[in-house]
């Protein structure tokens, strides 16, 4: 008994390991501390444990571990379940052929055995008499599932309706109406035929549903009704304590907290904003200012001071005299002030990173002169001769540069021929180009409202019209010679479509605006216009140009469009195309913006520098 | 069954009730302790029910009442009994020819109504006066006579410890596994379940609908569960099911064995017929609250008709005691197979998916308790043989996923566990060697791991909610 207590002392360590012995291996192991039996909790009612059953099976296996009594097995006695039907084949008569795999399903009861209603020995009674009845009025059989379809139905319907008394059945008529409000009508006629029958059974069954069903409402007696089952679990309340209310209430304040802080946040929004337009407005104002000043200045034929004093912010006007120091001068005077201002403008565009104007940037912007102002005042074939001879001589020079080189990255504009080149079965070049070593994705750039642009990426299933159209927006930036060279390399990658339109664009490419170029006067050129100043704020420039100087030649025109159009990043299109004008309008909307200070025109420049 | 009830017991009813012998079986009353014979003994049984046996017309009577006038002998009479001390499934009708006359009755102790100082006294006696399928209506019930009516005024809480608010809320956030409290359960419902091709007796109380009580044989389906009272029912029910298999995913397959595994919100009807079918064979199980928050793992065997269902268990989807198994359950007509074993492996097997260790739902039944102590018994002396050395208990529940508390409970049976030198050691016995190595050369039914499909599902609050 000592021993048995000190046993029961010491409860057995579980994270402790205990050394595993048989105990044939162990010739002193003394027998009586250890019968410990009465202590485990067995987990069976404790009512039932002293059930003689069960006593008597678990000291046999007790005996049997312990080897006072041979093992046997004693199972507790339960109700007979031997018996066998023989209607079973009859019953179950549909055979089973089993699927491979594991079978899923999710197909209900009430899906499998549709209706749910079935017929008793009465109803198929009744069913007997009235196709009796009808096969002698010469009508159709109701078939016992018609039978059962129907009673459901009225059974469905009639299930949440409340009616004690024969007289409170529902009529037809109104059954039929109700039905079709719960949106499963009845039919009419079938209706018409079984009501009496159904009345008559579910009088008989004092209003209940003729198929016994399982009571789970909650009534008032309800909760210890034996035959209530399956109450719907409530929801579970949380408990009242001051700990709980005091976490809601933390809850509250912080979400107060935060709301406030967004509101406040959302306050100086609308302030910043504010202080933009402000800046706006004055930025106009004085460069409305300094107009009034110029106008006054040459009415009164004040000179000798500097345009550029008015115009061009200190640290630029120096940067822009030096570099108009090395410039041979031209004759006009206004000229070069309006280029001079062009060049500032864009040598401001670029020195935000080359990106135009970026959008949080509030720092009043150089004043650009209106396009309208200045759009007659240019020599325009002299400048687009310029410009042409500009982009020649950058071309060469990076032909010059990529000699030997394929160029497998996307900066510079005769990526998309490596392209061409690399990827020859790729068709979707041209607006929707690839790079090289990704022919699965293409970019497409394109005009949103308001002028923003896009890139978009998307899969590779495009016309292979757009090929062209970059093989000729390339070309345009190539000599003939160039073109020539790599013309048949990248025609001959593309499919006979694109050829064909390759065919058709010709007379547009680089080719018609060298001619038009050269009937121009190089002499004429205008001096201090770069590339740069073709960025977009004077995008329409060209187009205006050329179509007040050149009426009679559409071609220069396209071309025109074309080499603005490449600043704008890729829009470029034969005139009188669809594309063309879009490409046109785009452009006309996205100076305005950019001059707004705060739309994001970032892509436009990326492209063509 | 009732613990005040039981001779002997401290703080019984011995006080109270009246113990003489009775010369007629019509002076017993509903609640007395009388003899009888079975099966060649004497047992003593208390009498929950007394019918006439010709019209098979219950009769209520109890304690209160006045003998019944059946003086000449002309009336025979059924007890419906339970045998104290045996398991209420071998509860039935007995004439009252095997009541034994020498023997003494213990009558229960006469209610009074006017006083209420009921609390100690014995709360079962106090309950005795149900009526089951008689047409007797008493003047406080407002049912329909042939309506089963529970005596609610005679229901009182038993214990102090005991109350009715705290069982139903053990009931609403607790598994399934809950006594029910009503007096009517005690008795058995049905007489005769068939079921594809089985005829078998129910066990205990189910709750199908009241209609279905008493009747001869319920006709049950063997794929959709559904019951019938009717034969033509039945008939034209099977003319018209299309189900061959459990109605979910069939997530083990070996052999002609399969799992299937059913989500209690999503296949209402077929775990609700389940539950019904199932509540026939477990004394504990309770379907007071909806099967939502259950998973039903369906034990099947395949032949050329379907999937059979031979068992089941059904599982918490969330289970706030890590309890595994909630219900589990071998048909009658499959018992002593080796399925139950089946069924207790594949538990453990989930848990092992899991990894997280699991215990049955207690309270566990009779049989319940000797399938999971010879299960856990067999396992653990597997890996203990395999056992060079030490280990700890810790260490076993991580291999086998059996709670420690199970493993103690299960190394104690087997008298395992032993104090040597100064400390806690396992020792298996040589019967434990042999009977493991018998066990070996067996064959089993076991479950083949490498054939369960199976990935947890994870239930969202959503899904969680209202159950």
């Amino acid at each position: 008994m000592v021993n048995a207590q000190r046993f029961r002392a010491r409860k057995v360590d579980l994270k402790r390991t205990l050394p595993v012995y048989r105990a044939s291996d162990l010739d002193d192991l003394d027998d009586d501390d250890n019968r410990q039996v009465d202590a485990i909790e067995t987990g069976v009612e404790k009512d039932e444990e002293a059930e003689h059953h069960l006593q008597a099976a678990i000291s046999a296996t007790l005996a049997a571990a312990s080897g006072s009594a041979p093992a046997k097995s004693v199972y507790i006695p339960t109700p007979d379940a031997s018996q066998v039907t023989a209607e079973y084949e009859a019953l179950y008569k549909q055979k089973f052929t089993c699927p491979r795999g594991l079978i899923r399903s999710s197909e209900t009861v009430e899906e499998c055995c549709a209706p749910m209603y079935c017929a008793d020995d009465e109803d198929l009674g009744w069913l007997k008499e009235e196709n009796a009845r009808r096969s002698k009025a010469g009508d159709a059989e109701l078939t016992v599932d018609a039978f059962e379809a129907a009673m459901d139905a009225l059974e469905t319907v009639t299930r949440d309706m409340v009616f004690t008394r024969a007289e409170d059945v529902p009529s037809p008529a109104y059954l039929v109406t109700y039905s079709v409000e719960r949106e499963r009508p009845l039919g009419r006629k079938t209706v018409g035929s079984l009501y009496d029958h159904w009345k008559t059974r579910r009088v008989a069954r004092n209003a209940k549903p003729i198929m016994a069903a399982l009571q789970n409402e909650d009534g008032a007696k309800a909760e210890i009704d034996p035959y209530v089952c399956f109450r719907r679990r409530e929801v579970r309340q949380g408990r009242k304590t001051r700990r709980a209310d005091q976490r809601s209430l933390e809850q509250l304040r912080r979400l107060r907290v935060n709301l406030a802080a967004a509101a406040q946040m959302l306050e100086m929004c609308v302030e910043r904003e504010r202080e933009k337009t402000a800046v706006v407005e004055a930025a106009q104002e004085v460069a409305r200012q300094r107009c009034s000043v110029l106008r006054m200045r040459r009415r009164h034929n004040v000179t000798g001071s500097d345009f550029d004093d008015l115009f061009v912010p200190p640290q630029q006007t120096q940067r822009k005299r030096v570099a108009q120091a090395q410039r041979p001068r031209a004759a006009g005077v206004r000229k070069p002030r309006v280029a001079s201002g062009l060049a500032s403008a864009a040598a401001n565009a670029q020195s935000n990173n080359g990106n135009g104007l970026s959008s949080g940037d509030c720092t009043p912007q150089p004043f650009m002169l209106p396009r309208t102002v200045s759009v007659a005042q240019y020599p325009a074939p002299k400048r687009l001769s310029a410009m042409a001879d500009r982009i020649r001589s950058r071309a060469q020079s990076y032909e010059a540069r990529m000699a030997g080189w394929v160029d497998a990255t996307f900066a510079g504009p005769a990526a998309p021929f490596a392209g061409f080149a690399g990827a020859g079965s790729c068709k979707n070049n041209g607006l929707f180009w690839a790079p090289p070593s990704a022919a699965s994705t293409a970019f497409r750039m394109r005009a949103g409202r308001f002028g923003r642009l896009y890139v978009d990426r998307r899969a590779v299933r495009a016309p292979s019209v757009p090929d062209a159209r970059v093989q000729q927006y390339c070309a345009g930036l190539l000599r003939p010679e160039d073109h020539a060279r790599l013309q048949p390399r990248s025609l001959s990658s593309s499919t006979s479509a694109s050829d064909q339109l390759a065919e058709l664009l010709r007379p547009f490419s680089f080719g018609s605006l060298e001619n038009g170029a050269a009937a121009l006067d190089p002499a004429n050129a205008l001096p201090g216009i770069d590339a740069s100043s073709v960025v977009v704020p004077q995008a329409p420039l060209p187009i205006a140009v050329a179509q007040e100087h050149q009426p009679t030649r559409e071609p220069a025109a396209s071309d025109a469009s074309l080499l603005s159009g490449s600043t704008v990043g890729g829009f470029s299109t034969p005139a009188g195309s669809k594309d063309a004008m879009l490409a046109t309008q785009a452009m006309l909307a996205a100076p305005m913006l950019t001059s707004s200070a705060s739309m994001p025109a970032v892509p436009l420049f990326s492209g063509a520098h | 069954m009732g613990a005040g009830s039981r001779p002997g017991t401290p703080g019984g009813t011995k006080p109270e009730t009246t113990v003489t012998t009775v010369s007629n079986s019509s002076q017993v009353t509903i609640g007395c302790k009388a003899f009888f014979e079975k099966d060649n003994e004497i047992r003593q049984a208390e009498i929950l029910s007394i019918r006439d046996k010709a019209q098979k017309r219950n009769i209520q009577r109890t304690a209160d009442d006045a003998p019944l006038e059946n003086d000449d002998g002309k009336v025979e009479y059924e007890f419906y009994v339970h045998y104290v001390e045996f398991n209420k499934r071998l509860d039935e009708w007995v004439p009252e020819t095997r009541m034994r006359m020498d023997k003494p009755v213990t009558f229960p102790k006469k209610k009074n109504k006017s006083t209420h100082s009921a609390q100690h006294q014995s709360s079962r006696d106090k309950r005795r006066k149900t009526n089951v399928g008689g047409s007797v209506a008493s003047a406080n019930s407002p049912q329909t006579p042939d309506a089963i009516r529970h005596d609610d005024a005679a229901y009182t809480a038993p214990q102090g410890s005991f109350s009715k608010e705290k069982e139903i809320e053990k009931l609403r956030t607790q598994g399934s596994m809950t006594q029910s409290t009503s007096e009517v359960a005690r008795m058995k419902n049905l007489n005769m379940i068939e079921m594809g091709k089985f005829q078998v007796e129910p066990w205990y109380f189910s709750p199908y609908p009241i209609e279905y009580s008493y009747i001869p044989v319920l006709y049950v389906c063997e794929f959709c569960l559904c019951f019938y009272s009717n034969r033509t029912q039945y008939a034209r029910h099977r003319a018209k099911c299309t189900l061959q298999h459990p109605p979910g995913n069939e997530i083990y397959r070996k052999d002609d064995i399969s799992f299937f595994e059913i989500d209690g919100r999503r296949q209402k009807t077929y775990c609700r017929n389940l539950c019904l079918l199932s509540k026939c064979f477990l004394d504990h199980k309770t379907l007071y609250y909806d099967v939502d928050p259950f998973l039903f793992y369906i034990l099947t065997k395949r032949d050329e008709k379907g999937f059979h269902i031979i068992g089941y268990f059904s599982k918490e989807k969330e289970s706030a005691d890590n309890y595994n198994l909630a219900c589990i359950l071998t048909l009658p007509q499959y018992q002593r197979m080796g399925f139950g074993r089946v069924l207790i492996q594949f538990s453990y097997e989930l848990s092992r998916v899991e990894r997280k260790v699991g215990s049955p739902e207690k309270p566990l039944s009779d049989l319940g308790l000797l399938s999971y102590r010879t299960y856990w018994a067999e396992i653990l002396v597997e890996h203990l043989m395999s056992v060079d050395g030490e280990i700890s208990i810790e260490e076993l529940s991580q291999r086998t996923f059996f709670t420690t508390q199970d493993i103690m409970h299960a190394l104690f049976n087997l008298d395992a566990i032993r104090y040597y030198h100064g400390q806690h050691c396992i020792v298996l016995s040589e019967r434990v060697v042999e009977a493991y190595e018998r066990f070996k050369k067996k064959k089993h039914r076991k479950v083949d791991p490498t054939c369960l499909k199976w990935t947890p599902k994870v239930f969202t609050q959503a899904e969680l909610r209202y159950i």
